[in-house]
């Protein structure tokens, strides 16, 4: 069997090649009924698994996501898993904000459309264009809908999803404000895709007859963790007390409260303004808190021994950033595959 | 020379990726009420932009949330 081929476009860009996977369309995937884990603080966190199931055994399939215009948040790709058949797979899509229904709880869930090498998708047809790579296996079938990249564009978040001009105050008693919501992400940046002038993309308030529907492939490769401390130490003296000092029997009591939250990164459109604006910005994805206390009793405190205690290292994340780099963006039109 | 003592400390400062300033700090607040004395301390993290002054941000911030 003769094999190879190669298209140019007139700017070299490779169209179909015998060398690569050309990706074609696989199918939607099915949405789930209701998230697998979520939380409603600091913006809320969906995680959402969808499937799809291909007859033959499969690489990891690709998958693109839209954004709905009624979803508000954020959203990114963060596992593509199958089990031991490789022919099930499992798409995990997180996203900040609500899921919005007018009936059912997924009507504003992205869609997911699935991307993968011609042999594991059925064909059907007795006529068209196949290219064949070095083993003899279909690396390109025109009977199939090849993946058509309209619009590459990078992403990267702001380093703080906090803003830092306004400030919190936390109970340090024992983890007494986990349900807050000091953690809500408010920091983003503005990312373009084509032309500035491009009138297609979707348009706030809806999109028109004819125009671009954009699906996203963004993998939520970033990462970071912000943490908000806050300790109380009340001192009792039991005795006389000088200026915060005291003479005779003292009880001291610290209690201190550490807030965090990790994020993961996430695009989403720029309702602000209409045209190819995206957002890329932070989804909360954990969240919690952890509390210590002590008590310390002391009797002549300003003479005596005293008491002393000390601490050290460092957590394995405090405040950092993970994989904080520009990600690149894959932009399609989901028209071509509805 | 007058010596201000300033109500928070600095404890980290790093170079973000996008070039701003990140600095990690914490500040204390005293109370007295009759024999307790009670102390507050946050520590926290913010970002400040690469030519701003950080003493000035940290003041601001610690004014929004009532601890000068």
């Amino acid at each position: 069997m003769s094999y190879g081929f190669l298209a140019l476009n007139d700017d070299n860009d490779v169209l179909i090649s015998s060398d690569t996977k050309n990706l074609h369309f696989a199918g939607k995937a099915t949405k789930p009924n209701t998230a697998a884990f979520s939380f409603t603080n600091h913006g809320q966190h969906q995680e959402l698994h969808y499937s799809i199931t291909f007859p033959n055994r499969t690489s990891i399939p690709v998958p693109f996501f839209t954004i709905p215009h009624g979803m508000v948040g954020i959203a990114g790709v963060t596992g593509v898993n199958s089990g031991s058949s490789s022919k099930t797979w499992t798409i995990k899509i997180i996203k900040s904000g609500l899921i919005q229904s007018t009936g059912g709880n997924n009507d504003f869930m992205p869609e997911v459309y699935v991307f993968t090498d011609p042999t594991a998708i059925p064909t059907s047809g007795t006529h068209g264009f196949q290219v064949f790579n070095s083993d003899g296996s279909v690396s390109f079938d025109s009977r199939l809908r090849p993946l058509t990249v309209t619009h590459i564009g990078s992403a990267l978040q702001p380093a703080n999803p906090l803003s830092s001009s306004s400030a919190v105050t936390l109970s340090g008693n024992e983890c007494a404000d986990i349900n807050n919501n000091a953690f809500t992400p408010t920091q983003y940046n503005i990312a373009s895709f084509g032309a500035a002038n491009d009138d297609d993309w979707p348009r706030t308030g809806g999109g028109t007859e004819g125009a671009f529907t954009p699906m996203y492939h963004y993998n939520a490769l970033p990462q970071v963790q912000r943490e908000i401390s806050f300790a109380v130490t009340s001192s009792n003296c039991t005795g006389i007390g000088i200026y915060g000092e005291c003479i005779g029997y003292s009880e001291s009591t610290t209690s201190q409260s550490t807030y965090w939250c990790f994020y993961r990164g996430g695009i989403g459109h720029h309702h602000r303004s209409n045209g190819n604006k995206m957002r890329v910005a932070w989804i909360p994805c954990q969240s919690g808190c952890h509390w210590v206390t002590s008590t310390n009793a002391l009797f002549l405190a300003l003479f005596g021994p005293g008491n002393s205690s000390a601490s050290g290292g460092a957590w394995p994340y405090t405040d950092e950033t993970i994989n904080l780099t520009a990600q690149n963006v894959l932009v399609a039109n989901h028209s071509f595959y509805d | 020379m007058t010596e201000i003592v300033k109500p928070f400390t600095i404890t980290n400062t790093v170079t973000e990726p996008d070039g701003n300033i990140g600095v990690k700090f914490w500040a204390q607040k005293t109370t007295y009420e009759g024999a307790v004395t009670r102390v507050a301390k946050m520590s926290t993290y913010i970002s400040v932009a690469p030519d701003a002054d950080v003493d000035a941000a940290i003041y601001a911030f610690l004014q929004t949330g009532d601890w000068v």
